[in-house]
């Protein structure tokens, strides 16, 4: 018997020499008897990426070209599927195709091509679930016996729309039909009391008894975790059940519920294992995500962006974070891959992580024009209380007189009735417009998206602004059924005006200078000149350093206008079914320009303003060509390999000028000519590569053991002469429990998975040219003028490479009652090695150190994720939580030596690396209350009598013990209510500006109102919170600096209502309006404004540090979606 | 049917697979092209790239802790003459802490570089198809900078790791040497700089090293290994080419406008000097030697004079001297109103203002090889002939305004029939005067022996282990052919 005539799908897979045996045990009742048994055999994985999953409904109403005259049925069937691009599967068993049909000639839609085909025959047509079209045969005896009609129609539950193609069976038979274009069937059957079955694809499956109706009228909900949706892995999709990794999603709503300017902000306290810090509050500002921790000490820690198949440019530029050149509302979804399992596939830089952006695409027949917009109203979430005049005048004297100094304000009454609260003069209500117009849909060949979206933002601190205007285009063009090519273009242009709230010595920092600035004294005189930073300073007790903040603020121009091209074309052809290759070109371009200006206003800017113009240029290129091979042999076989090379490139350069001493401030930095002195121009350029051979297999048996093999070899530019190629292989194992009898016998279990995963992946930690002997140039004197000569500028290491972390993950997966509970659990072990340090040499060598691949950084955590549709139905609540902990390590460094960060601008560090220690633990001296004079009192850790660098100990932590996250989501008709609730626990920060607001005046800045509470003469109280106040004070980096920064934030609410424009008969698809509110509370000891800031820029070393950060907002938003 | 079905397909898959390979075929797309700095292969490719990394190690002299600050420093410190202020006072008073020990230790590191930057010239050089005259040139200025280097660490520290080639990759580890391995490499760069150095450049290479100056840096490396016959005849090889003569002065202020100050380009008494512009300044010099900045912020007044030295007394010290060194090299000028009254005695040898720095920095000139010749010949002989007299009272006559060949007994010229010791003694103290500031007086004690002597003189706790400078201890921990044993004693 030659099985492989028993379906078309099986005798094209013959070439493939795969051993047929498996299909013998297959009868052909079992086939013939329907769906179900189709649907398991023929579960087609079609070249779908995400949005193909709604496709199928789209194909039937697609237009299809028939030859006229009498055809083999079977002929006829097969050139409507391929025309219509189905997969097309039935038994040969069905007699009647093998007759001839009557075909009319002409052009039709698929749906109604089938029905005048089959009307005259016995059979019926329906798709399955997988998306494939099949038949099966009409009773017609049974019909005779008793006929009940019944109708209804079929709709999608959120959008209400009709769903056209959903199957609909009456249980336990192989009977049913499917809906039409319109979502409306018809069906007979025997009994008013049978049950029927409506099955869809990429929707939850519902069993309505018909209970003596003879209209049945059903939404279906759309699957959130069913294990049929496809996530998007690496050069590739996939269905999440067939998954070995650990990968974690965040869907388009998940985004959009908040009202975020950039889209990682977004991901804040959704996902377990990503932890995402937003690192100040301006707008555009940094944030820093670390999934499953921080693996890097000089290599960096971020996670790799890839957009649509591009890795694109991330990081930060500045103080501007360029992810948020990327306008959130073109994402369809995220996908973050954090095993090695997952990110293997990136090779030399998966280490950290993946995050994967798939952008919203057309989709045929939905034409769809939307408009979107908002208004968010935004305040600091707290302002500090700082001392008034009186409290100031106060603290002032009685420094003085513990100084043994002359009293500063001798007559408290005569200074002037002034009392400035300088943070209200920084601060202000924040503003952001969002406006978004997009339109989409697509017709047989052609699908598009395009979208358009403009933001304007103006941040709660004086001068802070943010813009952006973004233009995106995707299209997908079938220029033939084999191939498919598909262009995306992406333009945006930012402008970001900065604000001085980090990383900058007091000088500058607008937030350090709330503090400098005496209350006494006003922002501005009476003629609105700015009060001098002199002015301010001019008492005894001033600081050396800083400025009028509101004109440091105002003054100081530093805006960054970014632009920025993102593209790429992709085609992918077809061969055969199973066999595709897909080759694809990519761009990523960022413009940058820095217009600097300080007026002469301040000091800085004395005599006379600076300015400057500084421009970089950053390219990235992109070719990749994949080729895939999809195919299953019988029901138990199931391949998806995927092979191939790619290439990037990446370019950069930049240019600086300056001058300074202008005639006037009012051409600001436009010209620079305008300027007396120039200081030399400086310009760079840079450039890496890195090619790479990639190959993955997935392999599942029988629905129950998956196997995943991954490899990537990558060739990198950055590496050393002798280290240029790394390869990185990982294999994973899964275990469908609840396919096996044992567990499908337990009705409550829908899906069981335990996962195991082993891998390596990199991190391309090197700069370009580290490996390298540097010969820079020189400057010299020779014969009067200058002369260039050329030295190396480092040691170069050849051998430098990679630095790489072994993974191990251990994750079930768990859903019961029909998925609506949805568990997911990892424990995972990261080893990184071969970690990137500057390792000392003996000055004898001509250098000081060289940069080597040393030591050692564990990462091991738990990862829990749990969903439940606690009520499903017109009143709906879901529940998503997630929680995850991970404890980090320093396990080895070079020669055991401590790695201590740089000084945070107090008297010290206040982190370090060191073995046995989390990476970059607080790190200092043991405050033990105050001595009897009121002064610091610091443990002697070694009792040598003398309190030194010696008696340093680590003090705490950065990272949190636990990471939480709590969304819940009601739905009531048009009504709904979404809520994030998110947290971190047992994590401390290094509160350093403590040491200019809480030291009791001790550099002379205004305090916080608290430190009325201090030390006194009058009341010498040993555990006063705060110290004496004098100028004399003992202050070291210790542990009154290190604060717990636990918090509970309820991060998101957010009530949307949409109209029924049906009923109201109005012009529109949809109308919603909604409200919401962020961060409307957070609970918190932590004593400065916001509890998870990071100060210092991703490579630094000082982790979790709060210096004059720009605080965090609390915002409400009013929005509206508009769909024609 | 199926079969060519198949071979179609899988012919277009092996097309696929060949391209594949084919793209990925290529190395060369991974070899690092740098763009804002060469490589060492791309300097080593041609002359022009050999020069620019010659002109890299004179670049190294520059180093603020070389020659532009802690290198200058520390040795003047150590002098007899100068106390420190600041955080260099206990170097003035031979009790280093640790902020100077580091300073001493990142020196030693600036010193090294310097070495290496010649040792890359040395081993790379040799293999460019450049002309030989041209080659050896090059080589020879590496090796002269190269035993420069040495010569200063083995004064300093005594036997020191012998680098003789491009440090390469993170496996450094090298035992000390002897001081006699450590002279016998800087004779013999020496001798093969002589050989094949130029005797002058042009214009716009001015400042490069001549074969003269490596003869004056040779003979000084006699001197201090006492080879007194070797110094006398190297030193008068210098004497009687006919390049250098001394410059003519006719009061104290023709010092600095003739020769020190910063609108001297080149005066015919110059041999060796790292020079400076007033765009491309000096560090030391304008910190040094920079009036009208105070103490706290410039470090103007870093150092003043030790008063029981040689500086205050005798003659020198009083105000109707006829030596016009005097009144240049130190000053008790307005600017120390600033500073506590019993201060009276600075230095000024190489001022200039703060807009005006270009102030070369000798590092030898001929009053060197006279004084040499005047030294080593007396020494040689067991005292001073009349050629011995002739050179060092060349200089002395200079100093007093007159012309330096016309004798001048009773007057400038030194005393006659001198036993060998005093007439030392007495070039000595000339030294001291003529080379104040020029960073030679500590190295003079060390050589003679006489620093305890004349420092503990002064009443300063100077000790035996402030002899030899304690090696850096980054070396010694990070260097595995070194143990805590093989630091200088003392420290």
């Amino acid at each position: 018997m030659n099985l492989g005539d028993k379906f078309l799908r099986i005798r094209r897979m013959k070439f493939l020499w795969v051993p047929l045996i498996f299909f013998c045990t297959i009868t052909l009742e079992t086939v013939a008897q329907g769906t179900q048994g189709l649907q398991a055999n023929l579960n087609v994985q079609r070249y779908a990426d995400i949005k193909a999953q709604n496709t199928s409904s789209y194909k039937l109403s697609k237009a299809i070209e028939l030859k006229g005259g009498r055809q083999v049925l079977r002929n006829v069937l097969k050139n409507i599927a391929d025309q219509a691009g189905f997969n097309l599967s039935y038994s040969k068993e069905l007699l009647p195709l093998n007759g001839k049909v009557k075909v009319k000639e002409g052009k039709f839609t698929a749906y109604d091509a089938l029905w005048s085909v089959l009307e005259g025959t016995s059979l019926r047509f329906g798709i399955s679930p997988g998306g494939q079209l099949f038949f099966f045969k009409r009773e017609k005896a049974k019909l005779k016996i008793k006929q009940e009609l019944i109708t209804g129609t079929v709709t999608d539950a959120i959008s209400n729309e009709p769903l056209p193609g959903v199957n609909v069976l009456i249980k336990g038979t192989s009977r049913g039909t499917a809906t039409n274009t319109d979502g409306q069937f018809e069906l007979t059957v025997e009994s008013l009391q049978d049950t029927l079955m409506f099955s869809y694809i990429g929707y939850q499956t519902r069993q309505i008894p018909v209970n003596g109706r003879n209209e049945i009228n059903i939404s279906l909900q759309p699957k959130t975790v069913s294990g049929e949706e496809l996530v998007v892995i690496g050069y590739g999709t996939q269905q999440r059940r067939d998954l070995t990794g650990s990968i974690s999603s965040v869907s388009s709503e998940d985004i959009e519920n908040e009202p975020v300017t950039s889209f990682d902000n977004a991901l804040q306290g959704k996902l377990a294992g990503v932890r995402v810090v937003q690192s100040n509050g301006a707008p555009g500002g940094r944030t820093r995500i670390r999934i499953r921790g921080q693996n890097s000490v000089l290599g960096g820690s971020d996670p790799l962006y890839v957009v649509d198949g591009v890795p694109i440019i991330s990081g930060s530029s500045g103080n501007t974070n360029l992810l948020s050149s990327i306008n959130p509302g073109d994402i369809e979804s995220i996908d973050v891959l954090k095993d090695a399992s997952a990110t293997a596939i990136y090779g030399a830089r998966g280490s950290n992580g993946v995050i994967i952006i798939t952008t919203k695409k057309g989709t045929e027949g939905q034409q769809r024009v939307n408009f979107e917009t908002s208004f968010s109203f935004s305040q600091v979430e707290n302002k500090l209380d700082l001392m008034n005049t009186n409290q100031f005048v106060e603290i002032a004297n009685e420094r003085a007189r513990n100084d043994g100094a002359i009293e500063p304000f001798p007559d408290p009454g005569a200074v002037p009735n002034v009392n400035t609260d300088w943070m209200s003069e920084v601060f202000r209500a924040g503003l952001k417009q969002n406006y978004s117009l997009s339109t989409s849909g697509g017709d047989d060949n052609t699908r598009y998206a395009v979208s358009t979206n403009y933001i304007d933002e103006k941040g709660t601190i004086i001068g802070s602004k943010f813009g952006r205007g973004s233009l995106r285009l995707n299209l997908e063009q079938d220029v033939t059924p084999k191939l498919l090519v598909t262009p995306s273009v992406y333009l945006s242009r930012t402008k970001n005006d900065r604000v001085n709230t980090e990383e900058g010595g007091d000088g500058a920092n607008i937030l350090i200078n709330a503090f400098m600035a005496p209350p006494l004294m006003t922002p501005r005189d009476e003629n609105g000149n700015f009060t001098p930073g002199t002015e301010l300073k001019q008492f005894p007790f001033s600081p050396g350093s800083g400025d009028n903040p509101v004109a440091l603020a105002l003054e100081n121009l530093n805006r960054l206008t970014s632009d920025r091209i993102l593209g790429n074309v992709s085609a992918r052809y077809k061969f055969t079914d199973a066999l595709s290759l897909k080759v694809l070109g990519g761009i990523d371009n960022i413009n940058n320009k820095v217009d600097q200006y300080t007026s002469r206003v301040l000091q800085s800017g004395k005599p006379a303003g600076s300015g400057s113009d500084s421009r970089s240029t950053t390219t990235t290129y992109l070719n990749e060509n994949t080729i895939n091979y999809k195919q299953n042999f019988g029901s138990d076989h199931r391949v998806n390999v995927t092979a191939g090379f790619t290439w990037q490139q990446e370019q950069s350069d930049y240019v600086n000028v300056s001058a300074s001493n202008f005639v006037t401030d009012d051409l600001l930095n436009n010209n620079l000519g305008a300027g007396e002195n120039f200081t030399s121009p400086s310009s760079g350029s840079s450039e890496w590569t890195l090619i790479s051979w990639l190959g993955r297999a997935n392999y599942v048996y029988k629905d129950r053991y998956m196997f995943t093999l991954t490899g990537r070899i990558d060739g990198s530019s950055r590496f050393g002469e002798g280290n240029k190629y790394a390869t990185f292989p990982s294999a994973a194992f899964a275990w469908r429990l609840s396919e096996e009898d044992f567990i499908s016998r337990i009705e409550q279990i829908s899906n069981l998975k335990l996962r195991l995963s082993w891998g390596l992946s990199g991190n391309q930690a090197i700069s370009p040219f580290q490996s390298l002997q540097r010969m820079t140039p020189q400057q010299l004197v020779l014969g009067q003028s200058s002369a260039v000569g050329f030295a190396p500028a480092n040691l170069g290491n050849p051998d430098l490479q990679w630095e790489t972390t072994e993974q191990i993950d251990l994750g079930v997966d768990l859903s019961l009652w029909e998925q609506r509970i949805r568990l997911s659990a990892d424990y995972y072990h990261k080893k990184t090695s071969d970690l990137l340090a500057l390792v000392n040499l003996p000055p004898s060598s001509g250098f000081g150190s060289i940069l080597q691949n040393v030591g050692e950084v564990v990462n091991n955590g738990v990862e829990l994720e749990l969903g439940a549709d606690i009520i499903r139905g017109e009143f709906g609540w879901n529940v998503n939580a997630n929680i995850s902990s991970n404890h980090n390590e320093v396990k080895k460094l070079a020669r055991g030596a401590d790695i201590i960060a740089p000084d945070v601008n107090i008297q010290g560090p206040a982190n370090i690396i060191r073995e046995g220690e989390p990476l970059s633990a607080f790190f200092g001296l043991q405050q033990d209350g105050l001595t009897n004079d009121g002064f610091f009192k610091y443990v002697d850790q070694n009792g040598d009598g003398v309190i030194n660098n010696d008696d340093r100990v680590i003090l705490g932590n950065p990272y949190p013990a636990f990471s939480y996250g709590l969304s819940m989501n009601f739905n009531y008709k048009g009504f709904g209510l979404s809520t994030l609730i998110q947290g971190e626990s047992g994590k401390e920060l290094w509160n350093s500006n403590k040491e200019r607001g809480a030291v009791s005046m001790h550099r002379g800045y205004n305090q916080l109102a608290a430190v009325v509470n201090r030390w006194r003469p009058d009341n010498p109280d040993p555990n006063a919170p705060f110290p004496r106040a004098t100028s004399n004070l003992n202050v070291s980096p210790s542990s009154f600096f290190v604060e717990d920064a636990s918090f509970l934030r309820i991060k998101n609410v957010r009530l949307s209502y949409s109209l029924p424009v049906a009923k109201l008969n109005l012009p529109f698809r949809n109308v919603a309006l909604y409200v919401s509110g962020q961060n409307l509370l957070t609970i918190t000891d932590y004593s400065w404004f916001t509890p998870d800031v990071n100060s210092w820029s991703s490579g630094d070393l000082r982790i979790g540090v709060d210096r004059g950060s720009y605080p965090s907002n609390r915002s409400f938003t009013f929005g509206t979606q508009i769909g024609f | 049917m199926n079969m060519s079905f198949r071979l179609l397909n899988m012919n277009k898959l092996s097309l696929l697979l060949a391209l594949v390979i084919l793209l990925g075929g290529c190395d060369s797309i991974l070899k690092e092209e740098p763009k804002t700095f060469l490589s060492e292969e791309a300097v080593f490719s041609n002359e022009a790239g050999a020069d620019a990394a010659t002109k890299g190690i004179y670049a190294s002299l520059r180093s603020f802790s070389y020659y532009d600050r802690w290198f200058t420093a520390m040795v003047e410190m150590h002098a007899d003459y100068v106390n420190g202020r600041g955080s260099q006072a206990p170097v003035g008073q031979y009790q280093l802490n640790a902020q100077n020990i580091n300073r001493i230790g990142s020196m030693y590191g600036a010193i090294y570089e310097s070495i290496n930057r010649a040792n890359i010239v040395i081993g790379g050089v040799p293999d460019i198809d450049i002309e030989p005259t041209q080659k050896n040139q090059l080589l020879g200025e590496a090796r002269f900078l190269r035993a420069l280097g040495y010569f200063n660490l083995v004064r300093l520290f005594g036997g020191v790791p012998l680098r003789q080639k491009p440090t390469k990759g993170s496996k450094a580890d090298l035992p000390r040497a002897s001081e006699d391995d450590v002279y016998s490499l800087i004779i013999d760069d020496l001798q093969f700089a002589e050989n094949n150095l130029p005797n002058s450049y042009d214009q716009s290479n001015h400042g490069r090293a001549t074969k003269w100056a490596a003869k004056t840096l040779l003979a000084n490396v006699y001197l201090t290994r006492e080879r007194w016959d070797d110094a006398a005849s190297k030193a008068k090889e210098i004497m009687d080419s006919g390049e250098f003569s001394l410059v003519r002065v006719s009061s104290s202020e023709d010092f600095h406008t003739k020769m020190f100050g910063p609108g001297v380009t080149s005066y015919p008494e110059e041999i060796f000097s790292i020079q400076y512009t007033q765009s491309i300044p000096a560090g030391w010099l304008g910190w040094m030697h920079k009036p009208g900045i105070g103490y706290s912020s410039g470090g103007v007044f870093a150092w003043w004079g030790e008063l029981d030295s040689f500086i205050g007394q005798g003659r020198w010290a009083s105000e109707d001297s006829p030596d016009l060194r005097r009144n240049n090299s130190l000053y008790n000028g307005p600017e120390t109103a600033y500073l506590d009254p019993t201060i009276n005695m600075l230095f000024s040898k190489f001022r200039g203002s703060p807009a005006d720095e270009g102030v070369d920095m000798p590092i030898m000139r001929y009053a060197e090889p006279l004084l040499i010749y005047a030294e080593a010949e007396s020494q040689a002989n067991g005292g001073p002939d009349d050629a011995a007299y002739e050179a060092v009272n060349k200089i002395r006559r200079r100093a007093f305004g007159q012309d330096p060949d016309i004798a001048d007994p009773g007057g400038a010229d030194l005393q006659t029939g001198l036993t060998a010791t005093a007439f030392r003694d007495s070039v000595l103290l000339e030294r001291a005067k003529e080379f104040i500031m020029e960073r030679k007086r500590w190295f003079d004690l060390l050589r003679t022996g006489t620093a305890l002597e004349i420092i503990q003189g002064l009443g300063k706790p100077i000790t035996e282990k402030n002899l030899k400078w304690p090696i850096a201890q980054e070396e010694i921990d990070n260097n595995a052919a070194l143990t805590e044993e093989d630091q200088n004693p003392g420290w």
